[in-house]
Order: structure tokens, then sequence, then C-alpha cells
């Protein structure tokens, strides 16, 4: 979910996931997402490897701006 | 060697080889302490541990210890020493590698403790700790004291480079012979009152003559510089052949009464399997079955158990069984300590491909990640002109990589079958398949290891248990 200060959804933001692993050299992956709804959306991620992600979102919003936000993801385990 | 042999003898070879490892090592703790916290795309961590360790091991195992020779910790070094001379000589009591040993045990611990694969400011730090103590031990202690006797890298290249096709030593033996200025390792002096030292001779004791192998051999070519003769040069042979003899080696002694080299090289070989236990999904399930059974909630006390049993335990129980049923099978009358000593030379072939598999691996399959990583790095400065990072340049496929992991192992189990068959066929003439079987199987044991590790699940993970 995107949103402003105020909580209101953000649209026609262009979004790419790219997840690394914590150990350089591993392939990363990417992932752009779809806005399902109002400020949703939502991307799909195949991760190659068990273990501990960071997932990287880099971020355009429909005026040009750019923004990157990190998230942790550990204990990737395969189903 | 066309070309190359004349580069090498010219006197500034080794300095030119070291300046630009020493600029880019400038790059990587700068980058480590201020570029991107992910390693992925930091300088600090692609370079270390892929590039760095991988090239490494792939170097020694096609030519020789040529990262000693471009060492850029000994340039650092080398300038200190024109302002300010050693002036101690090393205590005699640490004039073995049992303080290496503890060194390069206690990098694989913080590695693994810290993560510092997953770390470019602890990667920085790394590098920064290392050149500090170049500078401190060698400022203090005369000679290649750092070299000899402390640098954990250092001992891992010599053990890993007597498996090298290549080999600093003597053209001629009758030359030396006819030699009574011994330059190689008193080095060549000005023809003066003060005796300043225009080349230096050997300064890890390595008598030319004497000199066997590569053992505590950096490669430095002093020895080559320092020859009146142009009787010492780096020359071909068959890798592992100095671990079949037992000659007294200048500056080493025997083999089989070093019991501090022999440590070295179980280190070496269960080392390897240790460090790359630690990658895969197993090492995680065993530390957190530890850590209930034992109500432990910190990772140190449980990893330092992980080491006891792979470095201590493990080598005394293959070794001890191993020892024992080759004198009471064969009857010889070895001690237990001199046999486990001699058999442990050899592991080293099986180490050393578990550590090329494991190097190996990182290097091909992120071979080319340092080419994103720059581009970032140049973009994050204001100099684009590389282009847009390409995130997606890794390297070679893991199908592609899985067939040279397996080829090196196999060719590690074939070389330390080798070896065992050799020292069996002397240690008991009379029967010698009962001093190789006992040593045979103590191989294939560990080579099974290495399969079993080769073929589990990876999992990368940060932050083990306790958080």
């Amino acid at each position: 979910m995107l949103a402003d200060v105020t909580m209101k959804p953000v649209t026609g933001a262009r979004i790419t996931l790219e997840g690394n692993m914590s150990h350089a050299g591993m392939v990363p992956i990417f992932s752009d997402a779809k806005e399902v709804a109002p400020g949703r959306y939502q991307a799909n991620l195949d991760f190659a490897m068990a273990g501990d992600w960071v997932i990287l979102s880099h971020i355009t919003l429909a005026t040009g701006q750019k923004i990157e936000d990190k998230l942790n993801l550990k204990g990737v385990r395969p189903n | 060697m066309p070309v190359i042999g004349a580069f090498l003898r010219w006197r500034h070879a080794r300095t030119l080889l070291q300046v630009p490892l020493l600029v880019l090592s400038v790059v990587m703790v700068l980058h480590g302490l201020f570029g991107p916290e992910l390693a992925p795309k930091n300088l600090a961590t692609t370079l270390t541990w892929l590039h760095f360790r991988g090239l490494l091991v792939l170097v020694i195992l096609a030519a020789g210890n040529f990262f000693c020779l471009a060492c850029p910790f000994m340039l650092v070094r080398n300038a200190a020493r024109k302002i300010a001379k050693p002036w101690l000589s090393w205590p005699r009591a640490l004039r073995n590698k049992w303080l290496s040993i503890a060194l390069l045990v206690a990098v694989l611990f913080v590695y693994e403790l810290f993560d510092l694969w997953a770390s470019p400011w602890w990667t920085a730090w790394l590098i920064i700790g290392y050149f500090l103590a170049v500078l401190i031990v060698d400022s203090i202690f005369k000679h290649a004291v750092f070299c000899k006797f402390v640098c954990p890298i250092g001992q891992f290249n010599f053990v890993a480079s007597t498996l090298s096709p290549l080999e600093v030593k003597v053209r001629d033996q009758r030359v030396c012979t006819g030699c009574h200025t011994k330059e190689c390792i008193r080095g060549e002096r000005e023809n003066a009152p003060d005796l300043v030292v225009v080349q230096r001779g050997c300064e890890l004791a390595l008598f030319q003559p004497r000199k066997a192998g590569n053992m505590d051999c950096t490669f430095c070519l002093d020895c080559v510089h320092a020859c009146p003769h142009d009787n010492v040069g780096i020359e071909s042979r068959l890798p592992a052949s100095e671990l079949m003899v037992d000659p007294l080696r200048s500056g080493v002694g025997y083999f089989s009464h070093r019991k501090d080299l022999a440590a070295l090289t179980l280190v070496f070989t269960l080392g390897a399997l240790l460090n790359a236990f630690g990658m895969v999904s197993p090492a995680y399930a065993l530390e957190n079955w530890l850590g209930n059974l034992l109500n432990i909630k910190q990772e140190a006390p449980v990893l330092g158990i992980i080491f006891v049993l792979f470095l201590v335990v493990e080598p005394l129980l293959l070794l001890g069984v191993a020892t024992w049923v080759t004198r009471a099978w064969t009857g010889i009358s070895h001690g237990w300590m001199p046999l486990m000593v001699r058999y442990s030379y050899a592991l080293v072939p099986l180490g050393f491909a578990m550590w090329l598999a494991h190097y190996g691996f990182h290097f091909l399959t992120g071979l080319y990640s340092f080419v994103p990583v720059t581009q970032s790095a140049l973009a994050g400065m204001g100099w684009p002109i590389l282009g847009e990072p390409r995130w997606s340049w890794t390297g070679l496929s893991l199908r592609a990589v899985q067939p040279i992991e397996l080829g090196l192992l196999i060719l590690g189990l074939a070389g330390s079958l080798f070896l065992v068959h050799r020292f069996s066929e002397e240690d008991c003439q009379a029967h010698p398949m009962r001093a190789f079987v006992p040593w045979a199987s103590v191989c294939v044991l560990l080579w099974l290891g290495s399969m079993w590790l080769m073929f589990q699940p990876m999992e990368m993970r940060a932050t083990l248990i306790g958080g």
C-alpha cells in the first residue's frame, strides 16, 4: 500500500521490486508491481534460495519523483 | 619463461604488482565504510568474498603463491621500515605455526559469528585491521615475522601452494656449492662501512640450496634478485611432490617433526568443510538443535561447540582410529603422534579441493558482479560514465559450475589417495594395503562429507539463533 502523509492512496506509481541475498554474487530477482486498487500495488517474487533476503523497492511516482525503500525478509524457506 | 620471466627478474616487479592491489584495497575500504550497506552492492564484500578468495585459490592451483608476491600489506610495511627499522627478534617460543593457526581459526570463527560476508563495514575493518597488524608486528620485529608466523592468509597460501605446479628454487646446485657469499639469504650490502642492504635476502630464512618446496615461501623473489649467479628462478614441478618426501628443509625442518605444521594442514582441510557447512541449511538446523539442547540463546557458544567438533573432535576421532588400526594391523613401530603427523599431510589435496570447490563456486557464479557494483559506485559519486548498473549481471549458472566443483573434489580425493598410497608403501613394504586401507577410509569419508555438502541447499542467513 502506497499512501501519502494524510493516508491518501498514491496512484499511478511505477514500482519495481529487487530482491537480494545478504551474500554478494547471488542472482538478484526482479518484479514489476501492478496497481490492483488505488494505492495498492502487487508483485510476485520467486525466491531462488532459502535464507535472508533484502527487498528493495524502486518507486517512481507519477510526478517523476523517485523513492527507494528497503525491507528485510528473514528466514525464507522452500514450500 | 619469455616476457614474464624477464618481468619477474626486474627488481621492481613486485612493487608494480603490489601498487594496484594497494589502490584496490583503499577503494574497497572506502566503499565498505561509506558505500551501500548491502553486500551484493558493495565493492568491499564483492571483491573480498567473491573475487579475492576465488582468484587466490585458482592462481595457487594454476601457478603458485603469486598473491603473497603481490601482497599490498608488504608494500605498506616496507615503506614504514624506511622510516624506522625494527629492533626486536621474534620470541623463540612463537617461532612456530601455533599463533597463526589460532588466528586462522579466529578469522573463520569471526567470519561466521559476525557474518562478515554480509557486512561491507566489517569487511572494510577487517582489511584495515590487517594493515595495522602488519605495520605493528613488522615495525617491531625483524625479518618477515608477520608472513612466517602470524598471517592467517599466508599460512593458508603456504599449505595450498604445496600443490602448486611452480616453485622458487635453485636451477643448478653445483653453482650454489661454489658460492661463498650466499646473498640469497644474507642479502647484498653496499661496499661501505655502514653495510647498507641494497637487496634483501630471504626474510623467511629459506636458504635456497636447502629449500625444498613452497612451505613458508611468499614468492617475494628477494632470493632471485639477490643471487649474483642468476641461479634462482621459478621452476615447474609435480604438484604435491613436496608432500611425498621429508628432507631437512631450510627454515622449516622436517615435516614429520613439525606437529604445528601438521595441525595447520588439519585446520586447512577440516576448516574447508566447516566453512562450507556454515552456508547450508543443516548448519542452521544443527545450531538450533544445539541451542535448544543446551538452553543457549547466544550464537557464539554454539558456534564454538561446532568449531570444536569440526576442528578438534573430528580429526582426533578420524586420525586416532586410523592410527590405531594401522598400528594394530601392520605391526609397525611408529608412535601414535608420528603416524598422525605423517598422514595429516596426505589430506592437503582433499582440503584444497574443498576450498577450490567452495570459493570457486562463489567466484564463478559472481564473476561479473563487480561490473554493476562499479557502475553503481561511480554513479553514486556523480560519475555515471559506465551507464546504468546491470544488476542481473552475476556470473555462471549453478548448472555450469557444479560439474567443475565435482571434478575438483574427485581430483582432490585422487591426490590424497595417491599420497596415502605412497606413505603406506614406504611404511609397510610387506603389507602396504594394511596401512593404506585405514587412511584411505579417512580420505573417502571426508570426501563423502564434501560431496554431501556440495549437494545441500544453500541458505544464506545473516542472523542465526538469538536474533
